[in-house]
């Protein structure tokens, strides 16, 4: 009951060039955004915070 | 003192589906069976006079969680006098919040969420396909459609940029996390929260061949080659959180990190009871021993006592292999409900160790290779 008809990739983005693909990370806003949130703490009690209840369920 | 960040509130102990993996009903746990329906007035009460009380004895702030079985089946009227009560005593720096399966997402709710400050996160799996595998009515029949209508209604709310606070997720670990990410994308959401499913040593989770296999690490290494390269991404927390521990930072939920979360659980009843994913395991393991209840105990009390310091103290990895590990501060060493074994109880790694190595060690080399 649980199987479906897609497939389960190892790398969902191995058509991507590797180059290309560590290019595109290097330039990551989601990575940018991580490395200053940790440079200024900002993360610790923002909106972010509201958007899950920390606990997992 | 114990300090909590969550007080999840059972509001409705029923709910109107019936998903397949879900641990309060499919897991072994009946605890419901002997619950009000719903949380009472004089329930709502003593909460809020505990809060208010909570508020000024704990320094750190806390968000106060609406769950159940499904939080909306409360209807309007009651979800506007619990909201009432708890906003009169709760100021809005404090979050409110409800995680619902959508489906009973109205006008009418909406407006009510938006007056008391009260953000909104809907459960969906993914893809039709995927989200309608185990998110089934009590027929078996899929609930896609009806879960999409009620997004639908929250994002056309004036409000949404506030309400609709993101999507939590159950990997599906066959599904393509390429299109999983890019279906959440286009919905919308601001954020994704992807859990794993529930299991443990005595039962391993669905997907899982053995407790070396990295099904689930493996799916969310590829999730995070696509999250990575995405010139306008959504958030997805456990990447985050996993990624900033790397960084030298924290993390902002439970599950990895070594940040103790502490939870409060306040069932319809008024019963305290322990974190209740841990239902999961055997019955009635999220039970506290004394008799808890909020209209006839402080939180000052319980918060106060040994025995729940102690549950909280279980978030804590214990087992040898944990303690060794050198990768315990970004995993943490997982949920404890993950760590189950009847012999040894939560004295084990978690049953992801395998897949949070294979992530945690593909960030890394990630970071690594930029030069990071």
């Amino acid at each position: 009951m649980h199987q479906t008809n897609q497939a389960a990739p190892e790398n969902a983005n191995m058509n991507i060039p590797a180059d290309l693909l560590m290019s595109n990370i290097a330039n990551s806003p989601a990575l940018k955004r991580l490395i200053e949130e940790v440079k200024n703490g900002s993360h610790v009690g923002g909106n972010y915070d509201r958007a899950h209840n920390r606990h997992n369920r | 003192m114990v300090e909590v960040d969550t007080i999840l509130l059972k509001v409705a102990s029923q709910c109107n589906i019936n998903c397949r993996y879900c641990y309060v009903y499919n897991m072994g746990d009946d605890g419901w069976v002997d619950m009000p329906n719903f949380i009472s007035q004089d329930t709502i009460k003593a909460i809020s006079k505990e809060l208010n009380v909570l508020k000024t004895t704990q320094v750190r702030p806390f968000a106060i969680v609406l769950h159940g079985g499904e939080p909306l089946l409360v209807g309007a009227r009651r979800l506007e006098n619990l909201l009432s009560s708890l906003r009169i005593v709760i100021p809005e720096s404090y979050c409110i919040s409800i995680q619902t399966n959508g489906m009973l997402i109205s006008n009418q709710i909406l407006d009510i969420c938006s007056r008391f400050k009260t953000s909104i996160s809907v459960s969906l799996d993914g893809t039709e396909a995927i989200h309608n595998t185990n998110r089934v009515g009590h027929h078996g029949e899929g609930t896609f459609q009806r879960v999409m209508a009620g997004i639908e209604k929250l994002k056309a709310h004036p409000d949404t940029k506030f309400l609709f606070a993101g999507l939590l997720a159950v990997i599906e670990p066959h599904s393509n996390p390429k299109n999983i990410y890019n279906f959440f994308k286009s919905i919308g959401t601001p954020s994704v929260d992807f859990l794993y499913r529930d299991g443990n040593h005595d039962e391993l989770p669905y997907g899982k061949s053995s407790f070396n296999s990295v099904e689930y690490g493996s799916w969310l290494a590829s999730l995070l080659d696509v999250y990575l390269a995405d010139p306008t991404p959504i958030k997805i927390r456990i990447l985050d959180d996993i990624i900033r521990l790397t960084l030298g930072g924290v993390g902002v939920k439970e599950g990895v990190g070594i940040t103790d979360f502490g939870i409060a659980v306040i069932d319809t009843d008024g019963t305290i009871t322990k974190n209740d994913t841990l239902k999961s395991t055997y019955k009635g393991a999220d039970r506290f021993i004394e008799n808890w209840n909020i209209n006839t105990h402080s939180l000052n009390e319980i918060f106060t006592s040994k025995q729940f310091a102690d549950a909280q103290k279980l978030q804590r990895a214990t087992s040898l292999v944990c303690q060794n590990c050198p990768e315990l501060g970004i995993c943490g060493g997982g949920m404890p409900l993950h760590r189950w074994k009847t012999e040894t109880e939560y004295r084990n790694p978690s049953v992801y160790c395998s897949d949070q190595l294979h992530i945690i060690n593909k960030v890394k080399k990630l970071l690594l290779g930029l030069g990071i």
